[in-house]
Protein backbone atom coordinates (compact mmCIF):
# COMPACT_ATOMS: atom_id res chain seq x y z
CA UNK A 1 0.00 0.00 0.00
CA UNK A 2 2.88 2.46 1.18
CA UNK A 3 4.19 1.39 -2.42
CA UNK A 4 1.00 2.61 -4.56
CA UNK A 5 0.85 5.75 -2.15
CA UNK A 6 4.50 6.53 -3.32
CA UNK A 7 4.15 6.10 -7.26
CA UNK A 8 0.49 8.19 -6.99
CA UNK A 9 2.52 10.93 -4.97
CA UNK A 10 5.22 10.69 -7.94
CA UNK A 11 2.72 10.47 -11.00
CA UNK A 12 0.59 13.99 -9.42
CA UNK A 13 4.05 15.81 -9.40
CA UNK A 14 4.96 15.08 -12.92
CA UNK A 15 1.23 16.14 -13.48
CA UNK A 16 1.32 19.01 -11.54
CA UNK A 17 4.44 20.18 -13.08
CA UNK A 18 2.67 20.32 -16.39
CA UNK A 19 0.17 22.69 -14.88
CA UNK A 20 -2.43 20.35 -14.15
CA UNK A 21 -4.58 21.84 -11.06
CA UNK A 22 -4.82 19.98 -7.79
CA UNK A 23 -9.13 19.23 -8.29
CA UNK A 24 -8.26 17.68 -11.70
CA UNK A 25 -5.82 15.79 -10.35
CA UNK A 26 -8.06 14.35 -7.54
CA UNK A 27 -10.37 13.15 -10.49
CA UNK A 28 -7.65 11.70 -12.08
CA UNK A 29 -6.25 9.78 -9.10
CA UNK A 30 -9.56 8.45 -8.12
CA UNK A 31 -9.90 7.13 -11.83
CA UNK A 32 -6.13 5.66 -11.26
CA UNK A 33 -7.30 4.14 -8.17
CA UNK A 34 -10.77 2.38 -9.35
CA UNK A 35 -8.60 1.61 -12.15
CA UNK A 36 -5.37 -0.40 -9.98
CA UNK A 37 -8.40 -1.68 -8.16
CA UNK A 38 -9.71 -3.58 -10.63
CA UNK A 39 -7.02 -5.11 -11.79
CA UNK A 40 -5.34 -6.04 -8.27
CA UNK A 41 -8.76 -7.78 -7.82
CA UNK A 42 -8.34 -9.98 -10.96
CA UNK A 43 -4.73 -10.85 -9.50
CA UNK A 44 -2.13 -8.45 -10.78
CA UNK A 45 0.61 -6.77 -8.51
CA UNK A 46 -0.34 -3.62 -7.00
CA UNK A 47 2.98 -2.20 -8.98
CA UNK A 48 2.41 -3.76 -12.27
CA UNK A 49 -1.70 -2.98 -11.57
CA UNK A 50 -0.17 0.75 -11.48
CA UNK A 51 1.29 0.73 -14.50
CA UNK A 52 -1.12 -0.25 -17.09
CA UNK A 53 -3.48 2.22 -15.10
CA UNK A 54 -1.15 4.61 -16.01
CA UNK A 55 -0.44 3.66 -19.47
CA UNK A 56 -3.92 3.25 -19.69
CA UNK A 57 -4.86 6.67 -18.35
CA UNK A 58 -2.88 8.28 -21.45
CA UNK A 59 0.67 9.93 -21.05
CA UNK A 60 0.96 13.31 -18.90
CA UNK A 61 2.15 15.46 -21.74
CA UNK A 62 -0.33 14.41 -23.55
CA UNK A 63 -3.50 14.22 -21.24
CA UNK A 64 -2.18 18.14 -20.14
CA UNK A 65 -2.27 19.63 -23.70
CA UNK A 66 -5.79 18.54 -23.89
CA UNK A 67 -6.59 20.26 -20.55
CA UNK A 68 -4.48 23.42 -21.60
CA UNK A 69 -6.57 23.74 -24.51
CA UNK A 70 -9.58 24.08 -22.33
CA UNK A 71 -8.32 26.99 -20.63
CA UNK A 72 -6.50 29.26 -23.66
CA UNK A 73 -9.39 32.32 -23.10
CA UNK A 74 -8.01 34.54 -20.15
CA UNK A 75 -10.78 36.50 -18.93
CA UNK A 76 -11.35 40.15 -19.88
CA UNK A 77 -10.31 41.49 -16.42
CA UNK A 78 -7.55 39.97 -15.64
CA UNK A 79 -6.44 40.64 -19.13
CA UNK A 80 -6.73 44.41 -18.34
CA UNK A 81 -4.90 44.54 -14.98
CA UNK A 82 -2.15 42.89 -16.44
CA UNK A 83 -1.96 45.41 -19.02
CA UNK A 84 -2.86 48.28 -16.52
CA UNK A 85 0.41 46.97 -14.41
CA UNK A 86 2.79 46.30 -16.79
CA UNK A 87 2.21 50.13 -18.31
CA UNK A 88 2.28 51.46 -14.84
CA UNK A 89 5.74 49.81 -14.38
CA UNK A 90 7.02 51.06 -17.59
CA UNK A 91 5.53 54.64 -16.84
CA UNK A 92 6.90 54.82 -13.58
CA UNK A 93 10.11 53.51 -14.41
CA UNK A 94 10.32 56.10 -17.27
CA UNK A 95 9.14 58.88 -15.01
CA UNK A 96 12.12 58.06 -11.88
CA UNK A 97 14.48 57.22 -14.66
CA UNK A 98 14.37 61.55 -16.11
CA UNK A 99 14.39 62.59 -12.52
CA UNK A 100 17.83 60.84 -11.46
CA UNK A 101 20.64 62.63 -10.31
CA UNK A 102 23.34 59.53 -10.76
CA UNK A 103 23.84 59.86 -7.03
CA UNK A 104 23.82 55.90 -5.57
CA UNK A 105 21.64 57.20 -2.72
CA UNK A 106 18.95 58.49 -5.22
CA UNK A 107 19.34 55.35 -7.00
CA UNK A 108 18.25 53.03 -3.83
CA UNK A 109 15.19 56.34 -3.40
CA UNK A 110 14.05 55.83 -7.05
CA UNK A 111 13.94 51.80 -7.13
CA UNK A 112 12.35 51.67 -3.44
CA UNK A 113 9.73 53.83 -4.60
CA UNK A 114 8.91 51.89 -7.73
CA UNK A 115 8.67 48.27 -6.04
CA UNK A 116 6.70 49.87 -3.12
CA UNK A 117 4.29 51.50 -5.33
CA UNK A 118 3.90 48.23 -7.70
CA UNK A 119 3.59 46.42 -5.18
CA UNK A 120 0.97 48.43 -3.18
CA UNK A 121 -0.85 49.11 -7.05
CA UNK A 122 -0.81 45.39 -8.10
CA UNK A 123 -2.97 44.66 -4.28
CA UNK A 124 -5.86 47.05 -5.68
CA UNK A 125 -5.07 45.90 -9.60
CA UNK A 126 -5.86 42.00 -7.83
CA UNK A 127 -8.57 44.15 -6.03
CA UNK A 128 -10.36 45.34 -8.59
CA UNK A 129 -10.22 41.96 -10.94
CA UNK A 130 -12.17 41.03 -7.31
CA UNK A 131 -14.85 43.64 -7.31
CA UNK A 132 -15.33 42.31 -11.20
CA UNK A 133 -15.72 38.65 -10.16
CA UNK A 134 -18.32 39.57 -7.24
CA UNK A 135 -20.22 41.69 -10.05
CA UNK A 136 -20.61 39.31 -12.31
CA UNK A 137 -21.03 36.54 -10.28
CA UNK A 138 -24.32 38.26 -9.45
CA UNK A 139 -25.70 37.83 -12.85
CA UNK A 140 -24.09 34.36 -13.60
CA UNK A 141 -21.93 31.25 -12.52
CA UNK A 142 -18.04 31.20 -13.87
CA UNK A 143 -17.13 27.64 -15.19
CA UNK A 144 -15.01 25.54 -12.76
CA UNK A 145 -11.83 25.53 -15.54
CA UNK A 146 -12.36 29.51 -14.79
CA UNK A 147 -12.28 29.45 -11.44
CA UNK A 148 -9.42 27.57 -11.50
CA UNK A 149 -7.65 29.72 -13.42
CA UNK A 150 -8.44 32.78 -11.32
CA UNK A 151 -7.29 31.16 -8.37
CA UNK A 152 -4.10 31.12 -10.17
CA UNK A 153 -3.81 34.98 -11.50
CA UNK A 154 -4.75 35.99 -7.35
CA UNK A 155 -1.93 34.00 -6.37
CA UNK A 156 0.09 35.40 -9.13
CA UNK A 157 -0.81 38.94 -8.20
CA UNK A 158 -0.75 38.20 -4.37
CA UNK A 159 2.97 37.02 -4.44
CA UNK A 160 4.32 39.34 -6.78
CA UNK A 161 2.77 42.20 -4.65
CA UNK A 162 4.24 40.55 -2.10
CA UNK A 163 7.28 40.41 -3.34
CA UNK A 164 7.91 44.15 -4.72
CA UNK A 165 6.71 45.41 -1.24
CA UNK A 166 8.91 43.55 0.48
CA UNK A 167 12.05 44.28 -1.71
CA UNK A 168 10.84 48.09 -1.61
CA UNK A 169 10.45 47.74 1.94
CA UNK A 170 13.72 46.26 2.28
CA UNK A 171 15.27 48.96 0.09
CA UNK A 172 13.66 52.02 2.45
CA UNK A 173 15.42 50.31 5.23
CA UNK A 174 19.07 50.42 3.82
CA UNK A 175 18.25 54.19 2.39
CA UNK A 176 16.62 55.35 5.58
CA UNK A 177 19.91 54.15 7.40
CA UNK A 178 21.78 55.83 5.07
CA UNK A 179 20.11 58.99 5.37
CA UNK A 180 18.05 59.28 8.19
CA UNK A 181 20.45 57.44 10.51
CA UNK A 182 18.27 54.66 11.66
CA UNK A 183 16.30 51.36 9.79
CA UNK A 184 13.18 51.47 11.31
CA UNK A 185 11.33 53.73 13.64
CA UNK A 186 7.79 52.62 13.19
CA UNK A 187 6.51 55.94 11.78
CA UNK A 188 3.26 55.93 10.72
CA UNK A 189 4.45 55.02 6.74
CA UNK A 190 6.67 52.23 8.21
CA UNK A 191 3.84 50.96 10.16
CA UNK A 192 1.46 51.15 7.15
CA UNK A 193 3.97 49.14 4.84
CA UNK A 194 4.24 46.95 7.86
CA UNK A 195 0.30 45.92 7.71
CA UNK A 196 0.52 46.04 3.92
CA UNK A 197 3.43 43.04 3.84
CA UNK A 198 2.21 41.18 6.91
CA UNK A 199 -1.30 41.06 4.70
CA UNK A 200 -0.02 40.49 1.38
CA UNK A 201 2.21 37.75 2.42
CA UNK A 202 -0.87 36.15 4.64
CA UNK A 203 -2.89 36.38 1.59
CA UNK A 204 -0.22 34.83 -1.03
CA UNK A 205 0.24 31.87 1.87
CA UNK A 206 -3.47 31.20 2.43
CA UNK A 207 -3.42 30.46 -1.71
CA UNK A 208 -1.80 27.33 -1.12
CA UNK A 209 -5.09 26.07 1.04
CA UNK A 210 -6.18 23.99 -1.42
CA UNK A 211 -9.61 24.02 -0.20
CA UNK A 212 -10.10 27.80 -0.47
CA UNK A 213 -12.29 28.58 -3.23
CA UNK A 214 -11.64 31.15 -6.21
CA UNK A 215 -14.45 33.22 -4.56
CA UNK A 216 -13.06 33.47 -1.08
CA UNK A 217 -9.50 34.52 -2.54
CA UNK A 218 -10.97 37.29 -4.43
CA UNK A 219 -13.11 38.55 -1.84
CA UNK A 220 -10.28 38.39 0.52
CA UNK A 221 -8.46 40.08 -2.51
CA UNK A 222 -11.26 43.31 -1.17
CA UNK A 223 -10.00 42.84 2.24
CA UNK A 224 -6.47 43.74 0.92
CA UNK A 225 -7.76 47.09 -0.98
CA UNK A 226 -8.57 48.72 1.89
CA UNK A 227 -5.49 47.32 3.79
CA UNK A 228 -3.36 49.17 1.27
CA UNK A 229 -5.96 52.18 1.14
CA UNK A 230 -5.39 52.47 5.19
CA UNK A 231 -1.37 51.96 5.12
CA UNK A 232 -0.92 53.71 1.83
CA UNK A 233 -3.27 56.88 2.46
CA UNK A 234 -4.25 56.28 6.01
CA UNK A 235 -1.17 56.69 7.19
CA UNK A 236 -0.55 60.20 5.29
CA UNK A 237 -3.39 61.61 7.32
CA UNK A 238 -2.09 60.33 10.99
CA UNK A 239 0.71 62.22 10.40
CA UNK A 240 3.23 61.61 7.84
CA UNK A 241 6.43 61.73 9.89
CA UNK A 242 9.45 62.09 7.90
CA UNK A 243 7.95 61.12 4.47
CA UNK A 244 6.09 64.20 3.60
CA UNK A 245 4.94 62.90 -0.05
CA UNK A 246 2.00 60.82 -1.15
CA UNK A 247 -1.85 61.31 -1.24
CA UNK A 248 -3.26 63.28 1.49
CA UNK A 249 -7.40 62.53 0.87
CA UNK A 250 -9.73 61.27 3.52
CA UNK A 251 -11.95 61.14 0.86
CA UNK A 252 -9.50 58.38 -1.37
CA UNK A 253 -9.53 56.38 1.07
CA UNK A 254 -13.11 56.82 2.25
CA UNK A 255 -14.09 56.10 -1.20
CA UNK A 256 -11.64 52.72 -1.26
CA UNK A 257 -12.91 51.59 1.78
CA UNK A 258 -16.41 51.74 1.74
CA UNK A 259 -16.48 50.73 -1.74
CA UNK A 260 -14.47 47.62 -1.11
CA UNK A 261 -16.41 46.65 2.00
CA UNK A 262 -19.47 47.21 -0.44
CA UNK A 263 -18.45 44.97 -2.93
CA UNK A 264 -17.28 42.40 0.20
CA UNK A 265 -20.79 42.12 1.20
CA UNK A 266 -21.99 41.46 -2.79
CA UNK A 267 -19.89 38.80 -2.34
CA UNK A 268 -21.75 37.29 0.24
CA UNK A 269 -25.03 37.13 -2.02
CA UNK A 270 -26.07 33.59 -3.65
CA UNK A 271 -24.40 33.22 -7.46
CA UNK A 272 -27.06 34.42 -10.29
CA UNK A 273 -29.38 36.29 -7.62
CA UNK A 274 -29.70 39.58 -10.35
CA UNK A 275 -29.90 36.99 -13.40
CA UNK A 276 -33.65 37.16 -15.38
CA UNK A 277 -35.18 34.52 -15.28
CA UNK A 278 -36.05 33.35 -18.19
CA UNK A 279 -39.58 33.35 -20.22
CA UNK B 1 -10.85 -2.89 -33.59
CA UNK B 2 -9.49 0.64 -32.40
CA UNK B 3 -11.74 3.65 -33.52
CA UNK B 4 -9.81 6.38 -35.88
CA UNK B 5 -9.27 9.27 -33.80
CA UNK B 6 -11.22 11.58 -35.49
CA UNK B 7 -14.14 9.42 -34.65
CA UNK B 8 -13.81 9.07 -31.09
CA UNK B 9 -13.48 12.83 -30.75
CA UNK B 10 -16.72 13.50 -32.78
CA UNK B 11 -18.81 10.39 -30.72
CA UNK B 12 -17.58 11.24 -27.24
CA UNK B 13 -19.78 13.78 -26.74
CA UNK B 14 -22.68 11.94 -28.12
CA UNK B 15 -21.71 8.99 -25.87
CA UNK B 16 -20.84 10.65 -22.84
CA UNK B 17 -24.36 12.98 -22.94
CA UNK B 18 -26.41 9.76 -23.88
CA UNK B 19 -24.64 7.78 -20.79
CA UNK B 20 -25.85 10.90 -18.46
CA UNK B 21 -29.34 11.21 -19.69
CA UNK B 22 -29.57 7.59 -17.97
CA UNK B 23 -28.85 9.01 -14.81
CA UNK B 24 -26.00 10.96 -12.81
CA UNK B 25 -22.29 9.15 -13.20
CA UNK B 26 -18.53 9.74 -12.82
CA UNK B 27 -15.66 9.32 -14.92
CA UNK B 28 -14.71 5.93 -14.59
CA UNK B 29 -18.09 4.29 -14.64
CA UNK B 30 -18.72 6.27 -18.23
CA UNK B 31 -15.94 4.96 -19.50
CA UNK B 32 -16.80 0.80 -18.04
CA UNK B 33 -20.54 1.93 -19.56
CA UNK B 34 -19.15 2.63 -23.11
CA UNK B 35 -16.72 -0.51 -23.18
CA UNK B 36 -19.51 -2.77 -21.76
CA UNK B 37 -21.94 -1.60 -24.88
CA UNK B 38 -19.58 -1.66 -27.32
CA UNK B 39 -18.59 -4.96 -26.18
CA UNK B 40 -14.81 -3.75 -26.01
CA UNK B 41 -14.74 -2.41 -29.61
CA UNK B 42 -14.38 1.38 -28.24
CA UNK B 43 -11.08 1.78 -26.92
CA UNK B 44 -11.06 5.15 -25.59
CA UNK B 45 -7.50 6.49 -23.50
CA UNK B 46 -8.98 6.86 -20.16
CA UNK B 47 -7.63 10.33 -19.80
CA UNK B 48 -9.05 12.09 -22.66
CA UNK B 49 -12.55 11.30 -21.06
CA UNK B 50 -11.94 14.12 -18.56
CA UNK B 51 -11.01 17.38 -20.59
CA UNK B 52 -14.54 16.42 -23.03
CA UNK B 53 -15.89 16.26 -19.10
CA UNK B 54 -14.73 19.62 -18.00
CA UNK B 55 -15.29 21.28 -21.29
CA UNK B 56 -18.90 20.33 -21.35
CA UNK B 57 -19.48 21.19 -17.79
CA UNK B 58 -17.42 24.72 -19.38
CA UNK B 59 -20.42 24.93 -21.87
CA UNK B 60 -23.45 24.28 -19.05
CA UNK B 61 -24.23 20.98 -20.48
CA UNK B 62 -23.62 19.00 -17.11
CA UNK B 63 -22.61 20.02 -13.83
CA UNK B 64 -20.42 18.18 -11.37
CA UNK B 65 -20.68 17.94 -7.87
CA UNK B 66 -18.14 15.99 -5.23
CA UNK B 67 -19.61 13.10 -3.00
CA UNK B 68 -18.30 10.67 -0.92
CA UNK B 69 -17.94 7.41 -2.46
CA UNK B 70 -19.07 3.99 -0.34
CA UNK B 71 -15.06 3.38 -0.20
CA UNK B 72 -14.54 6.52 1.68
CA UNK B 73 -13.22 8.14 -1.10
CA UNK B 74 -14.21 11.10 -2.58
CA UNK B 75 -16.25 10.79 -6.34
CA UNK B 76 -16.58 13.57 -8.85
CA UNK B 77 -20.09 12.58 -10.37
CA UNK B 78 -21.70 14.77 -13.35
CA UNK B 79 -25.27 15.06 -14.37
CA UNK B 80 -27.28 16.24 -17.49
CA UNK B 81 -28.36 19.84 -17.53
CA UNK B 82 -30.95 21.34 -19.81
CA UNK B 83 -28.58 23.12 -22.39
CA UNK B 84 -27.17 19.07 -22.60
CA UNK B 85 -30.15 17.67 -23.20
CA UNK B 86 -30.52 20.15 -25.72
CA UNK B 87 -27.41 18.92 -27.68
CA UNK B 88 -27.96 16.09 -27.20
CA UNK B 89 -31.35 16.11 -29.27
CA UNK B 90 -29.29 17.97 -31.97
CA UNK B 91 -26.60 14.90 -31.83
CA UNK B 92 -29.31 12.54 -31.74
CA UNK B 93 -30.70 14.13 -35.25
CA UNK B 94 -27.02 13.95 -36.73
CA UNK B 95 -25.77 10.91 -36.06
CA UNK B 96 -29.06 9.34 -37.39
CA UNK B 97 -28.81 11.11 -40.46
CA UNK B 98 -25.37 9.53 -40.68
CA UNK B 99 -26.23 5.60 -39.54
CA UNK B 100 -29.45 5.94 -41.70
CA UNK B 101 -27.73 7.04 -45.10
CA UNK B 102 -24.96 4.80 -44.58
CA UNK B 103 -27.37 2.07 -43.65
CA UNK B 104 -29.54 2.55 -46.96
CA UNK B 105 -25.73 2.73 -48.94
CA UNK B 106 -24.34 -0.31 -47.13
CA UNK B 107 -27.99 -2.72 -47.46
CA UNK B 108 -27.04 -6.01 -48.99
CA UNK B 109 -28.71 -5.46 -52.98
CA UNK B 110 -31.25 -8.43 -53.50
CA UNK B 111 -31.05 -8.88 -57.06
Amino acid sequence: MHNLQQLVAEWRKSMAELGVGRRTLDELENHLRETVNQLVRSGTSETEAFRSAVTQLGTPPMIASEFRKLNSSTWLPVKLAMGLGILLAVALAALLAMQFDGRGLTALLKIHVWTVTLGYVGTFLLGGIGICFVCQRCFSDFSPSRLEALKQTSFIFSSLAAMLTAVGIGLAMLWAKAAWGRYWAWDPKETGAFCILAWLIFSTVIHRWRRLSARVVLMLSLIGNVVVGLGWFGANLVGAGLHNYGAKSLLMLAVVAASSLVFFVLGLTPTGWLRLSKG
Amino acid sequence: MKLEKELVAASSTALILSILSEGDSYGYAIIQRVRELSDGEIEWTDGMLYPVLHWLEDQEQVSSRWTKAETGRRRKYYSLQPKGRQALREQKEQWTVVTSTLKHLWKPHHA
